[in-house]
């Protein structure tokens, strides 16, 4: 247990990083508000879903598994089956020359009483484990026995990634020339270019999960991510940086265009490095641009709305529901319900449909996100946001795509606006204290503004504010929000879920410190 | 499981991939029981069990690689997993690198004990767990009275064991134990703000931590010493990177280090060998055979057999982390393929008071917020929070501000090292002294 495994962070997956240009398969329209259909397929009953026919999780399992999890009370038990398949292929030196598997199989067992938790798992689907594993979880409460329900109804949901091909289904001779096209893309683009590494992973993660109010419900989330890192050599100076795509999306979707705009993308961000400064150090305006750098939403306001924190207290916006806390320009959306974005959930891992939820409306602090233990804590329902890792982890409020709404304001006028500060385009990672509220991003590459213009390009530096002070000081709200399709993963308590952030262009008046090298 | 049965899966899973076609294959067995509890409000939060168990497979067939893993460990199941893995190696590109190491590599590992393993643990019963958590709680309200807002205690506890088998040659086998507990303190403040810290201890064996009433009491005082941080203005002055902390900014410097970053061209490191890259008041090593260190080993993740290897020598680069799959490729002998324990020798050590004394006005860095480093450049920059100190006292804490600088120059800058190396983490970096840096704030 180190430092890292207690805070809260976001990361770009591996070396890849963000968005910014927008490949051919989203089109900006059908991003954000898509009506997808409703998931084909719903199981008769407990005895026909994936994890009965594939691994015998039949009815009387549940039932005994739910028995047992109840046998000394609790408000709630719950069940959530698992089966993930991952794959993993890489090219290093012009070779596809690793390929990484591995299977995740098991079963995470919780009971609840009140705002107290006793969660199990076992990776051995068989009765006498299972039952094993609900006795573990039940000895947090300490009463007398809980009613199981007569009968376990399965849910449907929406599909907010609707696929034509499983990633089960796709062998590794098809991802190969992914990897082969692209290596000799960034070779040929750019003579400075010395190395490349290519990665492409896949993954489909089948769960079921059944609680004590007799709901269940099942679904496969399809995740995949490609993504391009190189190293180029200019006069004995050396720049690395890299691209990447990742989304709940499947084999078509890696259209030529968008194999080409990884290499390209790549190469581009890596070869502008070779003209970046550092910044001077201190307090200065700071302009985002739009897509990725909706990270300051996840670390300057998101974290802190996720409910736990604020049930214990703990974190800056606790007591700040109903207060205007920035500008009536700003509008800021947890949504899991974004086609084939990589943090959407058709439902959440405690069965709660996917939704849009508004954290802040018009300025307006307006809801936390819950899971159902703090929906019961403040009374209110829950709002699709109980996430989990995996069945080894037992579920807590996540974030999933996080944006700001598109404000008035015409990007280039707020960049024209600013006499001396930061325009920072490209993100890997940022973290955020909750109670305090501070929180950093760190900046891969952007420019300087003097006099209303993009002048010497920036790399390499860390932003460093407050999140309830940055979002007050918030000025400008650009029309033109871009969601990021990098591979984001956001980590809690030493727990990794997919995300995605968004935001259009935003001016924030001097609050944010530049962490450069020369005072 | 018994250390004999893993091995036993270990080998038997080297003879099915060997069956399936493989020509090579290395094969791990782990087993990890875990048990965690967390206390708020004088009631239990959560309370976690778990076992997890696991075979790890790599597969070398003509210079073509794959590795899996997988929790389904029914015999069934695993010669179906192995058939299939072995057959999806084949679509590969062969790579002439990729092979098992040389079985040389595999000599010399020591016969030594490490005390990795408590083997009292079993006596432990539930009460046990549950009373380490409710005392530190206990203590931490005591401590804190009204001036905080919530205290969350926790215990944890894990007992794992390993077993790894490669066709050329290499077996071993190890269990560990790990005992964990502290508390996590939030603090009132003015207005909205709510600072908090931790203070979490971790041995290899349970006698050998602190007395439960002290880590509470040490969370609160950390998080009230938060209270009324704010940013100060930018500027130059030396710092003081405390113990606890400073093992962030090392491992922002340790991917230079590693043999993937040198063949890739992204280490600030390349070629740098026997140079003088940092001040010579810094020496640091890689000691895998600290008895009851948490990154402690008799060998590595390939089967490499543990050694003490120099890393700096009075800021003279003498080694990278180097597997043998990038040593090959770099032309270099493989020496690890990453860090055990990193420990620290200086020849100005002094306590951190004796040092804000010497130094008069500085900050003392207790925690880092964020930030990263560039391994092809050496720039880094990342978030801080502290202490301005002045006339060498803490004269208030400061928060928000960050600090940047390159690898190659920030190194060169230390002035001495602290008489406190941190114990509860592989990296036991005492707290680090450098000569003025940049600090950037309002």
């Amino acid at each position: 247990m180190s430092e890292w495994t207690r805070r809260s962070f976001l990361m770009g997956t591996a070396s890849g990083l963000g968005l910014l240009v927008v490949p051919s398969f989203l089109s900006r329209n059908g991003l954000l508000f898509a009506s997808p259909d409703s998931a084909a397929g719903l199981a008769a009953d407990l005895n026909h879903t994936y994890f009965a026919t594939q691994f015998g999780i039949d009815e009387k399992t549940i039932r005994r598994a739910m028995q047992v999890a109840l046998s000394r009370g609790g408000d709630l038990a719950d069940l959530y089956f698992q089966h993930r398949i991952s794959n993993y292929v890489g090219l290093e030196d012009g070779d596809v020359n690793r390929a990484y598997s591995s299977v995740d199989l098991g079963v995470g067992i919780r009971v609840v009483v009140g705002d107290q938790t006793g969660y199990a798992f076992t990776e051995e689907l068989t009765l006498d484990s299972i039952v094993k594993t609900a006795e573990m979880a039940a000895s947090i409460a300490q009463g007398s026995p809980s009613h199981v329900p007569e009968t376990f109804k399965i849910a449907g949901h929406k599909n907010y990634y609707p696929i034509e091909t499983a990633w089960e289904e796709v062998g590794i001779g098809k991802k190969i020339p992914f990897l082969e096209k692209i290596n000799a893309n960034i070779f040929q683009r750019d003579q400075r270019v010395v190395k490349a590494s290519i990665t492409f992973s896949d993954d489909t993660s089948h769960f079921l999960l059944v609680n004590s109010n007799g709901l269940a419900v099942e679904d496969a989330q399809p995740g995949s991510y490609l993504g391009a890192y190189c190293t180029a050599e200019q006069d004995g100076r050396r720049e690395s940086n890299g691209y990447s795509v990742a989304g709940r999306r499947d084999i078509h979707s890696f259209s030529a265009k968008v194999i080409d705009d990884v290499a390209n993308t790549a190469v581009e961000r890596t070869v502008a490095l070779f003209e970046a400064v550092q910044p001077p150090a201190g307090e200065m305006p700071i302009v985002l641009a739009g897509g990725e750098s909706g990270i300051l939403l996840h670390e300057a306001i998101g974290h802190g709305m996720e409910a736990d924190f604020n049930r214990k207290a703990i974190s800056i916006y606790s007591e700040m529901i109903g207060r205007k806390i920035c500008s009536e320009n700003i509008t800021i959306i947890d949504d899991a319900t974004n086609l084939n974005l990589r943090g959407s959930i058709n439902v959440d891992d405690e069965g709660n449909p996917g939704e849009r939820t508004v954290l802040v409306q018009d300025g307006i602090l307006r809801s936390y996100m819950h899971d159902r233990i703090s929906a019961r804590h403040y009374g209110v329902e829950p709002t699709g946001s109980g996430r989990r890792q995996s069945f080894r982890h037992k579920p807590m409020p996540r974030m999933r795509n996080t944006y700001m709404e598109p404000g008035p304001d015409d990007p280039q006028d707020i960049i024209r606006s600013v006499k001396k500060g930061v325009y920072a385009i490209n993100f890997t990672n940022g973290q955020v204290q909750i109670g305090a509220g501070d929180f950093s991003f760190y900046v891969a590459a952007g420019y300087l503004i003097e006099d209303g213009k993009l002048t010497a390009p920036v790399k390499d530096i860390n932003l460093i504010g407050n999140g309830p002070k940055a979002l007050e000081n918030v000025s400008m709200v650009g029309n033109d929000l871009k969601m990021a399709i990098g591979g984001w993963t956001c980590g809690k308590n030493g727990q990794r879920v997919p995300v995605s952030v968004g935001q259009p262009t935003v001016k924030i008046d001097s609050s944010v410190t530049v962490g450069g090298t020369r005072s | 499981m018994a250390a004999n049965e893993n091995l036993e899966l270990a080998r038997w899973a080297c003879d099915q991939a060997k069956r399936a076609g493989a020509q090579e294959a290395r094969a791990s067995v782990s087993r990890t029981r875990d048990t965690s509890l967390e206390y708020r409000e004088r009631k239990i939060e959560t309370l976690q069990e778990s076992t997890v168990k696991g075979l790890s497979l790599s597969f070398y067939t003509d210079g073509r690689y794959s590795a899996h893993r997988t929790s389904d460990l029914r015999r069934q199941a695993l010669e179906k997993f192995i058939r299939e893995s072995v057959a999806l190696t084949k679509h590969l590109t062969e790579d002439p690198y990729r092979r098992l190491p040389e079985p040389e590599y595999y000599e010399g590992r020591r016969d030594m004990d490490l005390q990795l393993f408590d083997a009292a643990q079993k006596q432990i019963v539930a009460d046990d767990r549950h009373r380490v958590a409710r005392e530190i709680e206990d203590a931490a309200l005591s401590r804190g009275g009204d001036k905080i807002i919530s205290v969350t205690a926790g215990y944890s506890e894990s007992n794992s064991e390993s077993a790894m088998v490669s066709t050329n040659g290499f077996e071993g086998a190890q269990e560990r134990t790990n005992f964990w507990c502290g508390a996590e303190v939030t603090a009132k403040d003015d207005g909205d703000k709510r600072p908090e810290d931790w203070w979490w201890e971790g041995e290899r064996y349970r006698g050998d931590l602190t007395d439960a009433a002290t880590i509470g009491r040490k969370a609160v005082d950390r998080a009230l010493s938060r209270v009324g941080a704010d940013k100060i203005p930018t500027g130059e002055v030396p710092v003081i990177i405390e113990n606890r902390a400073a093992g962030r900014i090392l491992r922002f410097y340790g991917g230079a280090f590693q043999a993937r970053n040198l063949q890739q061209k992204r280490s600030f490191l390349e070629g740098k060998q026997g140079e003088q890259v940092a001040s010579a008041h810094l020496s640091v090593f890689d000691d895998p055979f600290i008895v009851r260190g948490q990154g402690s080993r008799l060998y590595d993740g390939e089967g490499i057999a543990a050694r003490r290897m120099p890393i700096l020598e009075r800021g003279v680069l003498q080694n990278f982390y180097i597997d043998t799959y990038y040593g090959r490729k770099l032309k270099m002998r493989a020496t690890t393929g990453g860090p055990s324990n990193t420990v620290f020798e200086c020849d100005v050590v002094k306590s951190v008071d004796q040092w804000m004394a010497e130094l008069g006005r500085g900050i003392l860095i207790t925690g880092f917020l964020g930030g990263n480093s560039n391994s092809s450049t050496g720039d880094f920059s990342t978030g801080i929070q502290g202490f301005l100190f002045e006339n060498g006292k803490i004269h208030q804490p400061i928060a928000a501000m960050n600090i940047a600088g390159n690898h190659l120059e920030f190194w060169h800058k230390l002035l001495g090292m602290g008489d406190d190396p941190y114990r509860y983490s592989s990296v036991r970096s005492p707290s680090l002294v450098f000569d003025s840096m940049v600090i950037a704030g309002a």
